[in-house]
């Protein structure tokens, strides 16, 4: 494999990566959205954290660490409400809320 | 079907590949007759030695298949396969119960590793245990498989093409069922990359049930994980794992993992090996 071709093909890939990266950040918003209101489940929680994980995961490898590091930090902090099934606090809120923010500003996407 | 001297072998046999059996299914030129090395392939650790007799066409009689399978027993290429378990398995009710989860022991065992594991992980974002290196490294010359587990789409999608660029022969498995249809693919993945977080799934408890496995229990396994927490590093080495990838990784360390585990790199830290 030549550089070239790895250039091209991460080039391609990421490119993908960041076409659908606003969907996968419009879901999180809907079910944070939920989760803040009390209308959510355990399941919606679980999804939540699962589609921050994902970024988490991903982001970097594509050239998108600062949206990969604020998937991640917003990961860890919902995780304890998650194991303990809790709504957030309101401290909490307010940290996922601009940890989101974070995460679509780095993402070049606009607020909901 | 009791058949000839001096091994006996009953329709009801179960029989595994022995590394010897593998090495044999991988070289480009082999000794043993054209029925023998038919048998080889069809025997999988799970299916009776009736079945696989009636899979070759045509069917052997029973002089023929006696023969082959005396060839393959008295060469050490199979093993009577003793675990009940699998005798009568179900694949994927194999994979649907819960595993054996390791003992106070063997975690115990694994703590100064883990350590040294993660101090690995952080610098360069693999870590392999040298001392689990494949113990039957691909033929170079052959395709190596490598069956890539991964729910995030993209991120699965660059793995195997990067993967396919490096010239290795890579598939996807995103959830359980996916999981399943491709560990069952005959032959078994050379090698394994498993997410810890799946949707359906634990990626550990699927590194346990592949240990359980009479065949699959000698694919490596990498775990890739975005949470290399002393935990977690400790679960996936007394479970067995050969080796840990953290998320996000460089493609570099990737492929340095990959081969490093595979035994094809002699030099873990050259960057630019091919697979040659």
């Amino acid at each position: 494999m030549s550089d070239d071709e790895f250039r091209q093909m991460l080039a391609a890939v990421s490119a993908e990566y960041r076409t659908e990266l606003p969907d996968r950040i419009a879901r999180i918003d809907a079910l944070w959205e939920q989760i803040i209101r009390g209308v959510h489940s355990s399941q919606q929680m679980d999804e939540l954290i699962r589609a921050l994980h994902k970024i988490a995961g991903s982001a970097e490898t594509f050239g998108l660490t600062a949206v990969g590091q604020a998937a991640a930090a917003a990961e860890s902090r919902l995780e304890p409400y998650r194991d303990v099934q809790q709504r957030p606090d309101a401290e909490c809120q307010a940290e996922i809320t601009q940890l989101l923010d974070r995460l679509r500003h780095a993402a070049g996407v606009g607020g909901h | 079907m009791p058949l000839n001297e001096p091994y006996i072998i009953a329709g009801s046999d179960v029989y595994i590949l022995t590394f010897k059996g593998s090495n044999e299914l991988q070289a480009s030129q082999t000794g043993l007759a054209a029925l023998s090395l038919k048998l080889l392939v069809l025997i999988d650790g799970r299916t009776t030695v009736a079945e696989i007799r009636r899979r070759v066409n045509p069917v052997p009689t029973d002089a023929q298949f006696s023969a082959a399978m005396q060839e393959l027993i008295s060469g050490g290429h199979v093993d009577l396969n003793t675990n009940q378990l699998t005798q009568s398995l179900d694949f994927i009710e194999f994979f649907r119960e819960t595993p054996k989860q390791p003992s106070a022991l063997a975690l115990d065992q694994v703590q100064s590793e883990a350590a040294s594991g993660i101090t690995t992980l952080q610098q360069h974002g693999y870590y392999v245990r040298i001392a689990m290196r494949s113990a039957n490294p691909p033929k170079p010359e052959g395709r190596i498989s490598v069956l890539i587990v991964e729910d995030d789409e993209t991120l699965s999608k660059f793995l195997r093409q990067y993967l396919e660029l490096e010239g290795f022969v890579a598939t996807t498995a995103a959830n359980r069922d996916q999981i399943v249809a491709g560990l069952r693919r005959q032959p078994p993945p050379d090698l394994v990359l498993l997410d810890v977080v799946l949707p359906d799934a634990d990626g550990f408890n699927i590194l346990l049930k592949m240990r359980e496995h009479p065949v699959l229990k000698f694919v490596p396994v990498l775990m890739l994980t975005a949470k290399a927490t002393r935990e977690a590093v400790l679960k996936g080495l007394a479970g067995g794992a050969n080796g840990y990838i953290t998320k996000p990784f460089q493609p570099d360390s990737l492929i340095i993992a990959v081969k490093t585990v595979l035994g094809i790199s002699k030099n873990p830290f050259d960057r630019g090996g091919r697979v040659e």
